[in-house]
C-alpha cells in the first residue's frame, strides 16, 4: 500500500471517529440555529399564541426602526468592547507580571489566585460584586476611608458596573491566552535585547508584547462573544435600566411570549459577533499557516 | 595579534543554588586572539561566556575588559556582543528589523541603520534577504543574519556560544572558515564556545579546555593536542591510546617505561623531572601507530577493524593490551591478522600518575 493510500484511510478512520461528534452537533447545535433562523422570519400575534408562519421581514424592520433597540444595540457593543479593552489592559501586564517578575515559587499561587474565583458560577460572582460594588459596600468604604472621594459613588446598577464584571471575566481569558504564550518565549530573545543595548521596557514592547498578540487576539475573541452575549452581568450589575441586546431578546419572551421577536434577536446578535470575529479568525488562520 | 589584554578574568567564581558552575578561574584573552572555551557540557564554559557578556553576575572575582572593571556593568554597558546557541533572532522582525536593533537601541536614525545592515548583510554574504523573516531563512543562513546583528554593534569582543551546533557536518566546515576569516579581517577578539574538539582545534589560536569549572590547561591547539597536561585533555581533544608502566629510568630526554604487556617502552616527558619507579600512562595518538617493526615494536592481532572513508580504525591487541590504530585506506588486514605495530618514541609523551584525573 502506498503513503498516499495509507493516509487516506486513516483520514477516514478519523472521519468514522469524528461521526458521532458531527451527530451530536447535527441535532443540538445546527438544526435549533436553523430553526431559530427561519423562526425570525416569522411573525406571532400580541398573545404570542399564534405564529403565522408566512415569510416575512416585519420582526427585523421594527428591530432597525425602533430607536430604542438601536441605542441597546450600540450600548451593547460599547459595553462589549470596554470590557474586552478592560481585559486586555490588565491582562497583559499581569501575565507579563507573572512569567517574568514574581519569583517561581510564587507563580503557581499567584496563578491559582487569579483563575480560582472563576470556578464559581457566574451568578454568584455576580452577587458578590454587587456587595461589593454597592454603596454601603467595600469599594466605596475603602475609597472614603482613604479620602479619594467624599461621597459614595454609585458604580452598582450602571454600565460601570457591568464592565467592571465582564472585563474581569475576559481578563481571565486573555491572560491563561497571553501566559502561556509569554511563558514559551525563548529567554535568550530577551537576553538578547539587552546584549544589544536594550532595557526592560525594550523587551516588552519589541519582543514579549508582539510575540504575544495571537494570546490576545484569541483571548480577546473569546471574551467578546461571551460579552456581546452575555445577559447576567447586564442584569445583575448594570441593573437592567439601560438595555442590552440580550435583555431585549428575553423580554419579548417574556412579556410578549414573542419568539419569532426574539429569534430575530438572536439572529442579530449572531450576525454582530460573525462581523467581529470573522477578521480575528482569519488572523489566526493566518499565523497558523506561518505568515 | 598584540600583546594587550582584552578580557581578565580575576578569580571568577559562579555558585548556582545546587552546583559552582565557575570555580575561582583566572584568564587573560588577548586583543585580536581568537579564544576557545573547550569542555564536556556542564564544564562551565557557557556560564563562563555568559559572565563576559553580563548575562550572568559572579559570585566571586572580577571581569576586566578593556582594563576596566565591568563585573556589575548591564550587558548594554559593554564592550561585547553575544552570539546564541540558538541564534535568538526576533521571529516577528524581519532581517534587516533584526540587524538593526542594536542601532536603534543606540538612537541612530532610521537611513544610516538601514545603509549599515545593507552593508553588514553584504558583508555576510546574505545580500537578498533583508525583507525576509527568519523562519524564511535555512540554519546557515540564520546564523550569518545572527552573526551580522553582532558584529553591526562592532563589538571587541565577540562572545559566540556553539553557533555552529544546529548545523549540519558540511556546513561547519565551511562556517568554521568563514567565522575565522570574519575574525582575521575584523580583529575582533573571539571567545568561542564549544564541545567539538576539532572544531576548536581548527579555528582557535589558544584553546582553554575546562571540566567542572576549572581550566584544566590553556594552549595553542598543537599542544593542547600533543602535549595534553593530564588524561582529560589527551582524552577530550582526540582519540587515545593509554598505556600504563612504571618508570625505570631517565636517558636522552626520554623516559624508559616497562610496561606488562609489551615490554620496555621510549617516551617523551614534557612535564619535567620524574623519579624512577613512579606509575605513569603513556600517550600515544592512534594516528601516529603504523603496521611494521621498528623501535617499539609490538606484536599483536587484529580484533576489530571500521571502515571510515580516508583510513581504517583498527583495534590490536597486544598481550591483553588493545591498542587503537588509525591507518591507512590502503593497508588491508583482516580480523585475526597478527601484525606488528610501531611508534616512534617522540609521538608518545608521559602522562604522570598524579596528574591524571579520576573522571573516565
Amino acid at each position: 500500500m502506498s503513503q498516499v493510500q495509507k493516509l487516506v484511510r486513516s483520514e477516514r478512520r478519523l472521519m468514522i471517529g469524528a461521526l458521532p461528534m458531527a451527530i451530536y452537533f447535527l441535532i443540538f447545535f445546527l438544526f435549533p440555529l436553523i430553526y431559530i433562523i427561519i423562526n425570525s422570519f416569522w411573525s406571532a400575534d400580541s398573545t404570542g399564541m399564534v405564529i403565522d408562519r408566512a415569510f416575512t421581514l416585519k420582526n427585523y424592520q421594527s428591530f432597525f426602526t425602533n430607536q430604542f433597540n438601536i441605542v441597546a444595540y450600540l450600548r451593547t457593543i460599547g459595553v462589549s468592547f470596554s470590557s474586552v479593552l478592560m481585559g486586555i489592559v490588565l491582562a497583559v501586564p499581569l501575565s507579563y507580571a507573572i512569567v517574568f517578575v514574581i519569583p517561581k515559587k510564587w507563580k503557581q499561587l499567584v496563578l491559582l489566585a487569579i483563575v480560582t474565583p472563576f470556578w464559581t458560577s457566574f451568578i454568584i460572582r455576580a452577587f458578590s460584586w454587587q456587595l461589593f460594588l454597592s454603596e454601603g459596600g467595600p469599594l466605596n468604604s475603602f475609597l472614603m476611608k482613604w479620602g479619594l472621594i467624599n461621597q459614595p459613588i454609585s458604580i452598582l446598577y450602571t454600565h460601570k458596573a457591568t464592565i467592571i464584571g465582564l472585563g474581569l471575566f475576559s481578563m481571565m481569558i486573555v491572560l491563561v491566552n497571553t501566559y502561556s504564550i509569554m511563558v514559551g518565549i525563548d529567554r535568550s530573545l530577551l537576553e538578547a535585547v539587552s546584549d544589544l543595548g536594550g532595557g526592560k521596557w525594550d523587551q516588552f514592547v519589541e519582543v514579549i508584547l508582539p510575540l504575544s498578540v495571537p494570546g490576545i487576539v484569541l483571548g480577546s475573541m473569546l471574551s467578546l462573544i461571551i460579552c456581546i452575549g452575555d445577559y447576567i452581568a447586564p442584569t445583575l450589575l448594570g441593573g437592567g435600566v439601560k438595555t442590552v441586546l440580550s435583555q431585549l431578546m428575553i423580554q419579548s419572551l417574556k412579556s410578549g411570549f414573542n419568539i419569532p421577536m426574539a429569534s430575530t434577536y438572536s439572529v442579530i446578535m449572531l450576525l454582530t459577533i460573525l462581523i467581529f470575529v470573522l477578521p480575528f479568525v482569519k488572523y489566526i488562520k493566518r499565523g497558523r499557516t506561518g505568515e | 595579534m598584540s600583546e594587550n589584554v582584552m578580557v581578565r578574568l580575576e578569580g571568577v567564581t559562579k555558585i548556582f543554588t545546587d552546583c559552582t558552575a565557575v570555580d575561582n578561574q583566572d584568564l587573560d584573552i588577548y586583543e585580536g586572539e581568537f579564544l576557545t572555551l573547550l569542555g564536556p557540557s556542564g564544564c562551565g564554559k557557557t556560564t563562563t561566556l555568559r559572565m563576559i557578556a553580563g548575562l550572568e553576575i559572579p559570585t566571586n572575582g572580577r571581569i576586566l575588559i578593556h582594563g576596566e572593571d565591568v563585573t556589575f556593568n548591564l550587558p548594554s554597558e559593554r564592550d561585547t556582543s553575544i552570539m546564541f546557541q540558538n541564534y535568538a533572532l526576533f521571529p516577528h522582525k524581519t532581517v534587516g528589523e533584526n540587524i538593526a536593533f542594536g542601532l536603534k537601541m543606540r538612537g541612530i536614525d532610521k537611513k544610516e541603520q538601514e545603509i549599515k545592515v545593507r552593508e553588514m548583510l553584504d558583508f555576510v554574504q546574505l545580500p537578498a534577504v533583508y525583507d525576509r523573516k527568519p523562519h524564511q531563512l535555512s540554519g546557515g543562513q540564520c546564523q550569518r543574519v545572527a552573526l551580522a546583528r553582532s558584529l553591526v554593534m562592532q563589538p571587541s569582543v565577540l562572545l559566540l556560544d556553539e553557533p555552529l551546533g544546529a548545523l549540519d557536518a558540511g556546513l561547519r566546515k565551511a562556517m568554521q572558515l568563514e567565522l575565522k576569516n570574519i575574525q582575521r579581517k575584523t580583529g575582533i577578539t573571539f571567545i568561542y564556545v564549544t564541545h567539538d574538539q576539532e572544531e576548536a582545534l581548527t579555528m582557535s589560536d589558544r584553546i582553554a579546555v575546562m571540566q567542572n569549572g576549572v581550566i584544566e590547561q590553556l594552549a595553542p591547539p598543537s599542544v593542547i593536542y600533543e602535549q595534553p597536561k593530564n588524561e582529560f585533555v589527551a582524552k577530550f581533544v582526540g582519540r587515545c591510546n593509554l598505556i600504563p608502566g612504571k618508570v625505570i629510568e631517565q636517558e636522552n630526554g626520554l623516559v624508559l617505561v616497562s610496561n606488562d604487556a609489551l615490554g620496555r617502552l621510549r617516551a617523551k616527558n614534557p612535564a619535567g623531572e620524574i623519579r624512577a619507579g613512579e606509575e605513569v600512562k603513556i600517550l600515544v595518538r592512534p594516528e601516529k601507530v603504523w603496521f611494521s617493526n621498528q623501535n617499539n615494536t609490538a606484536n599483536g592481532t587484529v580484533i576489530s577493524k571500521a571502515y571510515v572513508g580516508s583510513r581504517v580504525d583498527y583495534q590490536i591487541e597486544c598481550n591483553g593490551l588493545v591498542l587503537l590504530v588509525e591507518a591507512d585506506a590502503l593497508v588491508d588486514l583482516y580480523i585475526g591478522d597478527e601484525v606488528d605495530v610501531c611508534w616512534e618514541a617522540k609521538d608518545s609523551i608521559i602522562m604522570p600518575k598524579n596528574f591524571c584525573n579520576t573522571t573516565e
